[in-house]
């Protein structure tokens, strides 16, 4: 039990966001649909965040917060997470929701110019 | 690939290349320090914590903090204990840590960043430009849905406005601040149809915020010694009003984040007429 | 014990991305993308970020499902005709 526990508090994070991340690689690289390719897009995005905020994590960590209860600093050692990750990651999640809308509105306006979504379609079709 | 290749190859191509780069991924993680390893007293993330930045760059600037040697990962940097509600004048007043990197330590990044949110939605509103269709939806929201949603912006907008007000005590701040007053403003669109916000006062909203960042800059540039530098007195931590400039900031960012995705969403909800494409 | 609980939730996770791969709809595979969101924001709980946590429920899970829905909305006819 003990094993496993230390398994998992080691990998489980890794695992997810490498499987999360590698689903979205198959979505973007099998699909002909310019709004499945967002979508797989947007799910790499969310294995990546996961992956950058679990590197800063470790079993007995508390959050980067000073409260009344919350002592960040015992004895001169740190043992809060990591609070660079999470600030990197923070500010991605806004990009990733600008680039997103971008994304949509480049395909809306490809939709309205050629009548199809398919990436296949719109290289053969007349101008 | 062609455009004829079958889906069956298409699909295993695409399996084998994710699986070599996962195996990759697996290699390069088995030699990464992680779980019960990280230590983060081996990294230069417990300056921040520590709020011991500027005796830490004094010390690189006397030589002897990166010296020769290069320890850059050393641990006797002196200092201080700090204490919830009682300490005092620290260099940085903030308690929340990840809202003293984002603002403070790295304030320059966030400027870039909201720089960067700005293109995309002025992409966004230049894309769907155009003069404006009628909406004519089959069916009009019912009376509930028409008064649930205007009362309900009215408490959503305040809880906006409470996150990134304590931005810098509770875990929130700006980025999500904005996002919640955007998604109250979504609300009334399908409240009514064809609600119309004020665009340009939203446009003259966000210009006017993003401004008072950089001026709030140009300030710590000129009274203290570089761009972005904290100007005001970091109080008692813990204090609503301490950390100095980080309330100011983040007030800035959520109002010009919130018009900003108000403003995606107009663009996006609203049919035009083709005028050019 | 609250590993266990992140096993659980990461699984269900991997779950709901495989939908998002195999739905033939464009609106399960938005939604399923949106569930996501809300389950990776769990996770970030988990992982002592409460920052990141409410960062990704207010923008992966609310606004960004909410214009992936209005952009499907206007693309609506062409969406019929690329499904087999």
């Amino acid at each position: 039990m003990q094993a496993l526990q230390i398994f998992l508090q080691n990998w489980i994070y890794l695992i997810g966001a490498m499987a999360i991340f590698g689903i979205g690689l198959y979505i973007t690289l099998t699909n002909e649909n310019i709004f499945k390719i967002i979508v797989g897009l947007d799910i790499i995005e969310s294995g990546t965040n996961l992956f950058m905020t679990a590197i800063a994590w470790h079993p007995k960590a508390v959050m980067p917060i000073y409260t009344a209860t919350n002592q960040l600093v015992v004895n001169g050692k740190v043992v809060s997470a990591d609070p660079l990750p999470q600030s990197l990651v923070l500010t991605a999640i806004v990009i990733g929701l600008g680039t997103t809308a971008l994304a949509l509105t480049i395909a809306v306006k490809i939709f309205e110019k050629y009548g199809t979504l398919d990436v296949r379609k719109i290289k053969e079709a007349k101008r | 690939m062609r455009n004829d290749t079958p889906a069956l190859v298409k699909r295993i191509t695409a399996l084998s290349l994710i699986t070599i780069l996962l195996i990759g991924f697996f290699l390069a993680f088995k030699e990464m320090p992680k779980g019960s390893a990280v230590n983060v007293n081996q990294r230069v993330s417990r300056l921040y914590v520590m709020k011991n930045v500027e005796t830490a760059t004094k010390m690189m600037e006397n030589g002897k903090f990166f010296a020769k040697g290069i320890k850059p990962l050393r641990t006797d940097v002196p200092y201080t204990p700090i204490t919830f509600g009682k300490s005092k004048n620290l260099e940085d007043g903030a308690a929340n840590v990840v809202t003293s990197i984002v603002v403070d330590y790295r304030g320059f990044d966030t400027l870039g960043e909201v720089t960067v949110l700005f293109l995309a939605a002025t992409g966004v509103a230049m894309l769907l430009f155009g003069k404006e269709k009628k909406r004519k939806n089959k069916t009009e929201p019912s009376l509930i849905m028409y008064v649930g949603t205007r009362i309900s912006f009215a408490i959503i907008f305040l809880f906006g406005i409470y996150i990134f007000v304590h931005g810098h005590l509770t875990p929130g701040g700006g980025f999500p601040g904005g996002a919640v007053i955007a998604s109250g403003i979504l609300g009334l669109f399908l409240g009514k149809n064809g609600y119309k916000p004020n665009h340009l006062g939203l446009k003259v909203f966000e210009s006017l915020s993003g401004m008072a960042f950089v001026i709030i800059g140009l300030t710590g540039l000129f009274s203290v010694h570089s761009f972005l530098a904290n100007f005001l007195p970091t109080g008692v931590i813990g204090d609503l009003y301490s950390a100095g400039f980080i309330g100011l900031i983040y007030i800035a960012i959520g109002m010009k984040v919130g018009a900003e995705l108000s403003a995606v969403v107009n663009s996006m909800i609203v049919d035009v007429e083709e005028e050019w494409s | 014990m609250i590993i266990y609980v992140a096993t659980l939730i990461v699984i269900v996770v991997i779950m709901l991305a495989l939908i998002a791969v195999f739905s033939k709809k464009l609106l399960s595979a938005i939604i399923a993308s949106g569930f996501v969101s809300l389950g990776v924001s769990g996770l970030f709980f988990f992982l002592q970020a409460p920052d990141v946590a409410i960062t990704e429920a207010a923008i992966g899970a609310g606004l960004s499902t909410a214009i992936f829905i209005i952009a499907l909305k206007k693309v609506k006819k062409g969406e019929s005709k690329d499904e087999e």
